[in-house]
């Protein structure tokens, strides 16, 4: 059975409990008594539970639950009932919805953001969020009611300010040699995405140092070098240092024009502010 | 040049120069191993190397294929060992138009760096490989529509990395050497075969002052074309840049592109009319 070093982020089924001291969030959990167990069981190491929200109508209180933190997946307006319900343990947490729908989204959105829950989009599924990409940035950007993150707006947003170096790969929990993900069959892979890919490292019966010295774990290892390695068009695009190249890994041809559209409208606004902040420092100095 | 000669000359060079001295290299690094880089580390030398990820038709091997991919492989062993390294961006007129393309490369290739890389912008001038690449060379005022372009790109990127002339630019106490009035004053070139030049860009085209193994040193300092380029700015303040209003910015550039395009010292810029356009759109956009 697998031993994952302690620097490591596993997320994993209840079925699949992971020894070692490495951080783990646990994904598939159905009911108070898992949910419970799971806490019991990973006490420190667990970093988050991630589940249904319908789910929570298993659940009869998280008030008493230590996690850093929980994410619930919402696949339609109605599911917001079900967060309704425990919104006073909920709304005490680091708690991030993953939206699972672009229906009825602007209203969900502003019911989470207005209990200052963030929210989380994942730019795999494109087809759901492209058609509302555009309300959504505008959203989270003017609306001056929102008062959480919007996902992975918010901390691109950062990262273009604060010129550091996070892209949606960290964002995304797709951190290679950082995160591993635990398939209910006990294959092991970098995300959910990379599992939904038939992308594998290996298994849970493997040996760590088996599972490092995996091909395909060792290539993916620093995904910059790999674009740059295969002179990919991705190192000539204006926006790589945000992407680090996530929409193209699996087929070059994907297309990615929305998401380049979002970064380009953060860029802006970013130039908007700046342009604001030095006429109004010129303001002041000419008042002066 | 060999290792055991090299190591020989640093020998050489740290009994005679304790810690004080500093080296740069430059290198197209094609024959960088593992050995040379421990080589540097151990000297503490600076690594330069000149790219060109856009154009395939000047860094090509002997059968025309381009050099790229080496190089790349070069620059991976130096980034994976965190070597601090500086690289070389020539401006032909094949690159006019993809000025975001090139800017977003070195963009990228910073975050295969800790440390961060600078990059050098030069324009081409027709010596060396390029002498006979006339359908090359950047009419006036493009290269300085070329800078201009390239600085709002980094300027909306809250300039994340050093671009020279850029940096020089901003900052009053560093002038690169061609911006420097008086660069036959502060620097001398000296190849392997003891000739002494002005720097390394004359002594590529034998512009001599010398030998070290057979002129004295007076000799060499005494030189009648070294003397020209040391009193040239006196003559171009009085003549062809009297009362440019961007003369402490540039004091008439480079003496050997000059005399590359003209024939003699005594002359302004060939790059004269980009280098007023840069500085005119920075006055007017920037610090208007």
């Amino acid at each position: 059975m697998i031993v994952f070093p302690g620097n490591t982020r596993i997320t994993t089924t209840p079925s699949f409990p992971v020894a070692g001291s490495s951080k783990v969030c646990v994904y598939d959990v159905n009911d108070q008594a898992t949910l419970d167990q799971q806490c019991q069981f990973y006490k420190e190491r667990l970093c988050g539970i991630e589940l249904d929200a319908e789910k929570l109508e298993r659940i009869k209180s998280l008030a008493n639950i230590r996690i850093s933190t929980l994410r619930i997946c919402v696949s339609s307006l109605d599911d917001l009932h079900y967060i309704d319900r425990l919104i006073q343990d909920i709304k005490g947490k680091n708690t991030a919805v993953i939206l699972k729908t672009g229906k009825d989204i602007l209203r969900v959105v502003n019911y989470l953001t207005g209990f200052r829950i963030k929210i989380l989009i994942s730019p795999v599924e494109n087809e759901i969020f492209i058609p509302v990409l555009d309300e959504l940035i505008d959203f989270y950007m003017h609306q001056t009611t929102v008062r959480s993150p919007i996902e992975p707006f918010h901390s691109i947003l950062q990262t273009m300010i604060n010129l550091t170096r996070i892209t949606l790969w960290d964002i995304l929990q797709e951190k290679p040699g950082f995160d591993f993900y635990i398939t209910g069959e006990g294959k092991i892979t970098l995300s959910k995405r990379w599992a939904e890919n038939g992308r594998y490292f290996g298994s849970t019966n493997q040996s760590w140092d088996t599972l490092r010295t995996d091909k395909l774990f060792q290539k993916i290892q620093n995904p910059n070098k790999l674009f740059f390695a295969e002179q990919s068009e991705c190192v000539f695009c204006p926006h790589f240092t945000q992407c680090g190249g996530y929409f193209k890994i699996f087929n070059a041809d994907a297309d990615c024009k929305p998401w380049k559209k979002v970064f380009a409208t953060l860029q802006e606004e970013i130039q908007n502010v700046r342009r604001i902040l030095t006429e109004y420092g010129k303001t002041e100095k000419t008042a002066k | 040049m060999g290792k055991d000669f090299f190591k020989k000359v640093q020998e050489y060079l740290v009994s005679e120069y304790p810690p004080a001295l500093k080296q740069n290299i430059q290198t197209n690094m094609l024959t960088l191993d593992a050995e040379w880089i421990d080589l540097f580390k151990q000297y503490k030398i600076r690594i330069s190397s000149s790219v060109d990820p856009v154009s395939k038709k000047l860094r090509t091997w002997k059968d025309g294929l381009p050099q790229l991919d080496t190089w790349l492989g070069k620059f991976f062993m130096l980034t994976d060992n965190d070597y601090p390294l500086g690289l070389v961006f020539t401006v032909s007129r094949e690159h006019l138009g993809q000025e975001e393309k090139i800017y977003s490369y070195f963009r990228n290739l910073q975050s295969l760096s800790r440390g961060g890389i600078a990059v050098r912008f030069n324009p081409i001038y027709p010596s060396g490989r390029s002498e006979n690449a006339y359908d090359l060379l950047i009419r006036e005022p493009d290269y300085g529509k070329f800078l201009w372009k390239l600085w709002e790109l980094w300027d909306r990127d809250l300039r994340p990395f050093n671009i020279s002339p850029f940096t020089d630019f901003l900052d009053p106490h560093k002038h690169l050497c061609e911006f420097s009035k008086d660069c036959s004053e502060r620097f001398l070139g000296i190849d392997g075969e003891g000739n002494v030049s002005n720097c390394g860009r004359t002594l590529d085209s034998k512009i001599l002052f010398g030998n070290v193994f057979t002129d004295s040193w007076e000799d060499i300092l005494d030189n009648e074309e070294r003397k020209t380029m040391s009193g040239r700015s006196d003559v171009l303040k009085t003549t062809e840049c009297l009362s440019c209003e961007f003369w402490e910015l540039c004091y008439g550039g480079c003496p050997y592109t000059v005399k590359l395009y003209t024939g003699g010292y005594l002359n302004k810029s060939p790059f004269c009319e980009s280098y007023k356009y840069f500085f005119n759109k920075i006055r007017n956009e920037v610090l208007r």
